[in-house]
């Protein structure tokens, strides 16, 4: 029992479709030589299946046993769902005291539970399953006792589970490690039973579900029409929605070769709230991307670029729009070896119009020689920092121009007004197309008006030009009088 | 109800990441509503006529009607140093199965992807209806 499998996750969440199944056959002594065998001639079997996440979520039933009318007989246990087992063992422990054919009953019992007291750290979660080969379980005990009890002290451990947070996520280490062959346990009766336990692991990581295909000579193509309908709620009088959407598109100019994350967030003016069930200041990160030499399409020079494509989603409403929010980002990259978080490069960009921004990043640098080098050999902090929101930049430090951030950001406004508006509009030209004669009617006044106007212009320039005549000759009149008196 | 209508074309791939031995690709793509945004799977059929995922590409719909020049990076997920040792020689690679996280989380930082392309599109965008609703794209 040396050994341990392990098997690794991205978050807690990603357990919720974890499977275990534990089974248990009784073996005949006859065939028990001492090694780690197959049931040949198994004539029973019990089998045990549960889901993780629900041992993680709820502490008060982390403790439970299995249906004893199942196991009473040594058949095999009807597939049902674990929480559907749990809900009617604890209504039936609740409801009335265990009853003499639960006392009678044969076989193993089968007990999932946590050690209370590791369950208080953080960075480990243990827990076992149980059996007790004897008939005596539960028959001394009520329902609150038993779940209140300590899994160590009421049978054998099967299995071994902890869940380990480390830096990289989730680890569930099972012990002994069955992904080879069962084991072999001998019970305090004279059975022997052969274990075996698979865990069945349908996702590697939670949110980005990967898996590690090998190529195929086949793939189907196929595409498909798709229709949804978006609902779009007015917002209230005098409000304006704004939704802020776009994408991370790449970062440029950061070294090559190193694996970089943007961290993003959005700060919202006087006036301005956040829509949704995001969090103001909650933390926003994009995957990590390896920065590479690459030409882009017509550009002349190559770069260093790391692709993200990271879609963004911010919902607003605002009664000020003259004000405009802020995006803030920060560039950073994880060492592994170091286990450490290197700030790189940090910027912000106000949002107002649909456009391709190019953020330009800044570093801080300190002035000082000794964090100078340390900075250079030591690196980032060991936790991962948010973005400081209007942080000033220290007097013991400058900054330097480090790469820029390519942001596609689109803006869609919402309003009442803006309806109203178009309503307006909508109104006067339906008016205007309903009444064929009120069109024709106001088109004969417009264009009698625009003539009687150019008229008018046509007139005072004509009264212009006769009055200038008149009065250049005056002019030559005066000039020729003048002439004679000399 | 309003509509947006979306004609277009994808223009071309421009790979950045070089393999080997030549390789054809070709495109599935999908829609994600919200706003809608279109993504792209990017595959590499070899010359032994295998074909395995290449990259994946995601970008949000303009909400300004008329004709836009879209330019979509695709990256893909990379594995440890054994991994991409077996998938140079031998194919394969990470796959991603569920699109419909991309759009959140917060601990995705420990993915790590590596670009390998950039996709061109020309797209026409057509809105109907939605001053009906009093929005306006800026």
């Amino acid at each position: 029992m040396s050994y341990a499998g392990s098997y690794r996750f991205a978050s807690i969440g990603q357990l919720d479709e974890l499977v275990m199944r534990v089974s248990l056959t009784r073996q005949s002594t006859a065939f028990n030589f001492g090694h780690p065998i197959l049931p040949s001639n198994a004539s029973d079997e019990l089998s045990l299946e549960f889901r993780w996440q629900e041992h993680i979520a709820r502490a008060t039933n982390r403790l439970f046993t299995i249906n004893q009318e199942q196991l009473s007989n040594n058949l095999n246990l009807v597939k049902k769902s674990f929480s559907d087992r749990r809900r009617s063992f604890l209504a039936d422990c609740s409801k009335r005291p265990r009853s003499s054919r639960d006392e009678k009953s044969v076989g193993p019992q089968y007990v999932v539970g946590s050690n209370p007291e590791r369950l208080l750290l953080k960075k480990c979660v243990s827990m076992f399953v149980l059996a007790d080969f004897t008939k005596k379980i539960g028959t001394e005990t009520d329902s609150e006792n038993l779940l209140d009890a300590t899994p160590l002290d009421t049978g054998h451990v099967l299995v071994e589970l902890h869940l380990i947070e480390d830096s990289y996520g989730f680890q569930l280490r099972v012990i002994p490690d069955f992904s080879d062959e069962p084991y072999t346990l001998r019970g305090n009766s004279e059975n022997t039973y052969i274990m075996s336990v698979t865990v069945k692991k349908p996702n590697v990581l939670q949110d980005l579900q990967i898996s590690f295909p090998r190529p195929t000579n086949e793939k189907s193509v196929f595409l498909s029409k798709k229709m949804a309908e978006m609902s779009i709620a007015q917002p209230k009088e005098g409000q304006i929605r704004t939704t802020i959407f776009g994408e991370i598109v790449s970062a440029v100019g950061f070294p090559k070769n190193k694996s970089l994350f943007v961290l993003y967030t959005a700060s919202s003016p006087h006036g301005w709230s956040l829509l949704g069930k995001r969090a103001e200041d909650e933390l926003n990160a994009t995957f990590s991307s390896i920065s590479l030499r690459y030409r882009p399409p017509g550009a002349a020079i190559a770069k260093n670029i790391a692709h993200f494509g990271h879609p963004f989603h911010f919902n607003y409403t605002t009664t000020e729009p003259e004000n405009l929010p802020r995006m803030h980002f920060k560039v950073v990259h994880f060492d592994v070896n170091t286990e450490r978080y290197h700030t790189l490069a940090t910027g912000s960009a106000s949002v107002g119009e649909s456009n391709l921004a190019r953020v330009p990043l800044v570093r801080t640098i300190p002035k000082g020689f000794v964090e100078r080098l340390r900075e250079r050999f030591i690196g980032g902090s060991k936790c991962l920092t948010g973005i400081v929101v209007g942080q000033k930049i220290a007097s013991d430090s400058y900054t330097v121009p480090e790469g820029e951030l390519i942001v596609r950001v689109q803006v869609l406004r919402q309003s009442r007004k803006y309806r109203l508006e178009d309503l307006l509009i909508e109104s006067q030209l339906r008016l205007l197309k309903s009444s064929g004669q009120t069109l024709s009617t106001v088109q004969v006044a417009l264009s009698a008006f625009q003539e009687a106007r150019l008229k008018m212009i046509q007139a005072r320039q004509e009264q212009k030009q006769i009055v200038d005549t008149e009065v250049s000759n005056q002019e030559t009149r005066q000039r020729s009088a003048q002439r004679r008196t000399r | 109800m309003a509509e947006l209508h979306l004609i277009g074309q994808i223009e071309s791939f421009e790979v950045q990441e070089t393999g080997r031995g030549s390789a054809s690709f070709y495109c599935d793509y999908r829609l994600v509503f919200d706003w809608p945004r279109i993504v792209f799977e990017v595959w590499k059929t070899d010359s032994l006529n295998r074909s395995e995922i290449f990259g994946y590409g995601v970008a949000h719909l303009p909400c300004k009607a008329g004709f836009h020049n879209l330019t979509v990076p695709v990256w893909r997920p990379v594995g440890c140093n054994a991994e991409e040792v077996q998938r140079q020689f031998l194919g394969g690679g990470y796959e991603i199965t569920n699109f419909d996280a991309l759009a959140a989380g917060t601990e995705r930082y420990k993915l790590l992807t590596s670009g390998t392309g950039v996709i061109r599109l020309g797209i026409s965008i057509i809105l109907r209806n939605l001053s009906k609703f009093g929005v306006r794209t800026s």
